[in-house]
């Protein structure tokens, strides 16, 4: 296996070549210069010293032919230095690491709602198969998964917010989920409610469309498990019903179930960006649109690059842990 | 792994028997027909001019006069709501479209032949696939500039990677069945194989994924006309009138809400006649 997981990191490698490319080029491509935004230079460009320009611009390597800046880009990206931001003026993975934690703490919460809600549903309209409560679920689960999600979080803001005033509009709590946590023996548990209070509306939108999916998934899965031979050699034996749903049948329709849950975690990282510009949430995703407004080259690219980084290896894990999940898969 | 894709012909008598008895798909293609009706003759049946400014109404509620209510700028919702599935749909239909049919050659033509093509090909849908992908909508956006046919050339790079590796593995398979062996060994050359004995074999796969991708290509032309990245104002689309209702919600929430509620249901239907057709398609879910 580690001879697999080897060979899949070394064909990332090309992989990660080509995501530099495109977002370099996509970058110079952009219309609007960071430097001359910078100073503002765009409103009245009479008034901003032209040696100056040159000046910031040689500083930042923007002077360079575009084949050199992309040598430069790259070999400093393969030590671990994104370069650093044209306009915060602050190291591009220092900023985005700042902001990870808001992203992963949302991204987790919205699969945690998914898996929790999914599953188990899935697991109880597949024994229920046809039946009233199997339709509607299913129903609802279409409903769920056609509802555009920054459409949900308007109306749940109308609703929860700006109606009942139950919850804040946007943002997030002076403290993450974590640290309130942490913070409950000398803060009590006022910290976690405030985190839990800003993280309830962005968390459960981000979820719908993965709560339908998991349940889809889980009950088709449950579904063509129980159709298995050796559910009924389970049964012929005598075991009970409960004991053939949770040992035999659960236990073999998990396994897609873990393959579709990384993938989708995968996708949720990259896919957090639009909630996060509804609920104005501090992750990633929001630092990501606020640099390409900026025209901020360097921190976009860092954005880009380290969420498909991400992506990338959270798909390589799904595979690894598909095949400890089951030992019937063999690396090859 | 390859040979297990079910590969179905639409020709298949039972397919579109499947289809036309089951209740959700006629529902679905009857409210598709609806849109697509709308989109074509909006210029005829919508009530209004969908740029009519008219300060004196603005942001009026549903009424008779104006049965979705007003706008900001007192532009008749229900109007800009017909312009907007033509704008939309338009944008779907394009990007679907022709990201389908690159995906079919791309695929077609890597799973066929191989070879350092398949290579290249293989390598390059790699890195497409490995974009989370609004934040490569995004950066490819901003690159080009935000307008209505960047959004469809942005959606079809989307769209296409995914699509073409589909094909490509159904192209594996479906050359190593035997009548196209017999096929080449009555001498059919390489175009009349592909264009007789393996395309029309995927185009049935290739039609489901078409519903979904017409779902998710509408959910993106709205995700992006918010952000102000694809449709631009005054221009009615529903991206757009959903970035407009954004500004009016407290005041004006039938702006969003009736918005919200026409790419809801234009999804739902997309997603569900795809599901159906997929069912119809494998033998194994034949109800019994």
């Amino acid at each position: 296996m580690i001879r697999y997981i080897v060979r899949r990191l070394l064909a990332m490698i090309p992989v990660m070549f080509g995501i530099t490319l495109i977002v370099f080029v996509a970058m110079r491509l952009v219309p609007g210069d960071p430097i001359v935004i910078l100073f503002g230079a765009d409103i009245d460009p009479v008034k901003v010293d032209p040696q100056a320009i040159r000046d910031l611009r040689h500083a930042y390597g923007l002077d360079l032919p575009l084949p050199l800046q992309y040598w430069s880009f790259v070999s400093h990206l393969a030590v671990g230095d994104f370069g650093r931001s044209i306009v915060q003026h602050a190291p591009v993975l220092e900023l985005i690491l700042q902001r990870l934690p808001a992203t992963l703490e949302l991204a987790i919460s919205a699969m945690l709602i998914a898996v929790l809600i999914g599953i188990p549903l899935g697991v109880f309209v597949a024994v229920r198969k046809g039946s009233v409560v199997d339709r509607a679920t299913l129903l609802g689960a279409s409903f769920l998964f056609a509802a555009p999600g920054f459409w949900i979080a308007i109306v749940l803001i109308l609703l929860f917010a700006v109606d009942l005033r139950w919850l804040p509009t946007s943002g997030r709590a002076d403290f993450s989920l974590y640290d309130s946590i942490l913070l409950i023996p000398t803060k009590g548990v006022s910290p976690l409610v405030d985190a839990l209070r800003h993280l309830v509306l962005p968390a459960i939108t981000l979820s719908l469309t993965y709560t339908a999916v998991f349940i889809r998934l889980t009950r088709s899965t449950v579904l063509e498990a129980l159709r298995e031979d050796y559910v009924r050699t389970a049964r012929s034996k005598g075991l009970a019903e409960r004991t053939v749903r949770y040992r035999h049948v659960l236990r073999n329709a998990l396994l897609p179930l873990i393959t579709a849950g990384g993938l989708y975690f995968a996708q949720l990282l990259g896919g957090t960006v639009l909630i996060e510009v509804v609920f104005a949430w501090p992750g990633v995703g929001r630092l990501g649109i606020d640099a390409l407004r900026f025209f901020d080259y360097s921190l976009v690219q860092g954005v880009v690059i380290l969420t498909a980084l991400l992506f990338s290896f959270a798909n390589l894990i799904v595979d690894v842990l598909y095949g400890v999940v089951d030992p019937r898969i063999r690396y090859s | 792994m390859i040979a297990t894709i079910p590969l179905f012909r639409w020709t298949q008598r039972p397919v579109l028997r499947r289809l036309l008895t089951s209740r959700t798909a006629v529902i679905s293609i009857l409210v598709i027909v609806a849109f697509a009706l709308v989109a074509i003759f909006a210029s005829v049946i919508a009530p209004q001019d969908p740029l009519l400014m008219n300060v004196s109404q603005r942001l009026e509620p549903p009424s008779s006069a104006h049965l979705l209510g007003t706008d900001q700028f007192g532009r008749d919702v229900l109007t800009r709501l017909m312009y907007g599935t033509r704008l939309s749909f338009l944008v779907a239909f394009t990007s679907v479209a022709f990201a389908a049919a690159g995906a079919l050659a791309v695929g077609t033509i890597a799973g066929y032949y191989g070879g350092v093509g398949d290579f290249v090909s293989g390598r390059i849908i790699d890195v497409l696939l490995s974009f989370p992908p609004i934040l490569l909508a995004l950066v490819l956006i901003a690159a080009v500039g935000p307008n209505i046919f960047n959004l469809v050339a942005v959606i079809i790079v989307l769209r296409l990677p995914g699509e073409a590796r589909l094909v490509r593995s159904m192209v594996l398979s479906l050359r190593q069945r035997t009548y196209v062996e017999a096929a080449r060994s009555i001498g059919a050359d390489d175009r009349r194989i592909m264009l007789k004995h393996i395309i029309p074999h995927t185009l049935g796969t290739l039609s489901v994924l078409l519903m979904l991708g017409m779902a998710s290509a509408i959910y993106l032309e709205a995700a992006f006309g918010f952000l102000g990245l694809g449709a631009q104002p005054p221009d009615p689309s529903w991206g757009t009138m959903m970035r407009e209702g954004l500004d009016v919600l407290r005041a004006a929430p039938h702006v969003s809400l009736a918005t919200g509620a026409a790419i809801f249901i234009a999804s739902l239907c997309f997603n569900s006649l795809g599901d159906v057709m997929r069912d119809a398609f494998d033998p194994m879910t034949i109800r019994r």
